[in-house]
């Protein structure tokens, strides 16, 4: 039994002027979750995180988080920080912002555990975009937060820098229990940390699911064969072609058929069956058969 | 939060900038005045120099640099996204605009004091002092520095309600040198027309010319126009604050 959500939003719903960016999203965010907003560009996921970081007020709908305020943590889109200001002075600014003594050995923990303690004192301004996310990720991480909000937090990073950031998201999520919701568009990316997922487009939520369940949704397999024609004709009309190569289809099987079944049937019928496995199990392909369905074939 | 705002802003340049250009221009317009005295061109006495340079300076020059100074203080919470950073920390939009307030009156202050102390020290190094008379009454030079102290503390006030003018005007539509110019020639056009008739604004600027004029400084002279002003002054303040926490407690925060 799932524990009562961390975040929960009920009916969450955005409009800017006539423009409806977010319509009547239920988002579960559970402890312990890596969840992440996914969607193309205007999905509304940048919304959604402004509404749950009090940065833009919803048209409708609730908000309810069950921790303080000041426990929820992170940035939307580049990180926040003043550039004339140190790293240090910058984190130490969220201690001052809060009406707290500067906790400079707090700082210099979080400014080691992001990797940025040998550019304590230099200047933010200075900072590479890379340097910039882990400054934004070690500011998150100073009141020890339960729940830290990214927005893209990959955006414009080298692949060396995509996977430091992954592996810190994921190593603190591990070791500290950290709640962390991401909003993504890189596919890659989010099957290698997502535990929940939410996918989103023109402001619609389409699905909430787990990361597993989302995997096993997806029961395509592909038959290799140089007589397609045949092969297409002997499939019955329960399984569907998902897609097709000069070499192969890919067909997704209901409930009514076996793979083996299927096999069988295609060699009785004289089909030179080459290969015949399960396809690679991608969030990509569930991702577009979630957004597109049958139309993905047409994009 | 006010920590945090005078932590952020009278650590950058901008600020140190505006503070130096402020004292070159004075310094500026003393070499001026005297020069004039030295070449006997007009005799001008600590008091007449103290009295041209604050007023020249406060209403003239300093303006500019508060709104300079206030609409950057507001636009680049935005440019630096930095805006979220008090939310994300638990505070309320409120608390935001009262340590903007707070930073705005502070800024006024710090502009102003250096202003005073700087023309002060001008005053009474390079110029006589002589016997100066207000109407038919000789005045001490302590009395002398009261009267202007006075004259600019309340010239600070009508300025912090142009700074918040300005940070209003970046707020509702987030554009730096329209927030400067909307404010500083809105300030201008009160300075014009405070000698317009019948002008209801005019005990604004009444009120610091009776400081360092009027002999007699009694209830039955600044009474009125003291009453006046402090009631436009309130007023004004009042709407600025009011208005400007309308627009931002209402607003959606987004960034370019």
């Amino acid at each position: 039994m799932l524990p009562s959500p961390l975040l929960e939003t009920r009916q969450l719903s955005k409009s800017f002027g006539v423009v409806q960016a977010l319509r009547n999203v239920d988002l579960h965010i559970y402890p312990g979750d890596v969840y992440v907003l996914l969607g193309p560009n205007g999905a509304g996921k940048t919304t959604a995180l402004g509404l749950l970081t009090r940065l833009l007020t919803p048209t409708s709908g609730t908000i309810l988080f069950s921790g303080q305020i000041g426990e929820l943590a992170g940035f939307i889109g580049l990180p926040p920080l003043y550039p004339h200001l140190s790293a240090s002075d910058n984190l130490g600014i969220s201690y001052m912002v809060r009406g707290q003594k500067i906790n400079q050995k707090r700082i210099q923990a979080v400014l080691e555990q992001v990797g940025l303690n040998s550019a304590i004192h230099r200047q933010a301004g200075e900072f590479s975009t890379g340097m910039r996310q882990r400054l934004g990720i070690a500011r998150a991480l100073l009141f020890q937060p339960r729940l830290i909000i990214l927005d893209e937090p990959t955006s414009g990073l080298d692949p060396e820098g995509i996977v430091e950031i992954r592996q810190m998201i994921l190593s603190l999520n591990r070791e500290l229990g950290l709640t962390w919701l991401i909003s993504s568009h890189m596919l890659g990316e989010v099957e290698q940390i997502a535990t929940r997922v939410s996918i989103l487009m023109g402001g619609v939520q389409r699905i909430e699911a787990t990361m597993d369940s989302l995997r096993d949704n997806d029961a395509v397999y592909v038959i290799e064969t140089d007589d397609l024609s045949l092969a297409k004709a002997t499939l019955p009309s329960s399984v569907a072609v998902v897609s097709e190569t000069e070499q192969s289809i890919s067909v997704r099987l209901e409930n009514t058929m076996k793979p083996a079944e299927l096999n069988q049937r295609l060699v009785q019928n004289r089909v030179a069956v080459s290969a015949f496995r399960r396809a690679e199990n991608k969030l990509e392909t569930a991702y577009f058969q979630i957004c597109y369905g049958n139309e993905r074939e047409k994009l | 939060m006010i920590r945090a705002e005078l932590k952020k802003y009278f650590k950058t340049r901008l600020f140190w900038i505006l503070n130096g250009i402020g004292l070159l221009v004075l310094l500026l317009f003393s070499l001026l005045l005297l020069g004039m005295s030295q070449v006997g061109l007009s005799q001008i006495t600590s008091y007449d120099y103290l009295l041209g340079a604050t007023n020249f300076y406060i209403t003239n020059f300093l303006p500019l640099l508060v709104c300079v100074f206030m609409a950057y203080a507001f636009a680049s919470e935005y440019q630096w996204r930095t805006m979220m950073i008090p939310l994300l920390e638990g505070q309320s939009r409120l608390s935001i605009l009262r340590g903007k307030l707070v930073l705005c009156l502070l800024t006024v202050f710090t502009f102003v004091g250096v202003a005073l102390l700087v023309s002060i020290a001008i005053a009474f190094s390079f110029f006589p002092w002589n016997d100066t008379l207000l109407e038919n009454r000789i005045i001490s030079p302590l009395e002398a520095i009261l009267r202007i102290s006075g004259a600019c503390l309340w010239l600070a006030i009508l300025l912090a309600i142009f700074g918040i003018l300005s940070m209003l005007l970046v707020a509702r539509f987030r554009h730096q040198i329209l927030g400067v110019m909307g404010s500083f020639i809105t300030f201008m056009l009160f300075v014009v027309t405070a000698e317009v008739h019948n002008n209801p604004l005019s005990p604004l600027f009444r009120v610091p010319r009776l400081m360092v004029q009027s002999a007699n400084l009694s209830m039955a002279v600044l009474g009125v126009p003291l009453t006046q002003g402090i009631f436009l002054l309130v007023l004004l303040g009042g709407s600025m604050i009011g208005l400007l926490v309308f627009v931002f407690t209402r607003q959606d925060i987004t960034f370019e």
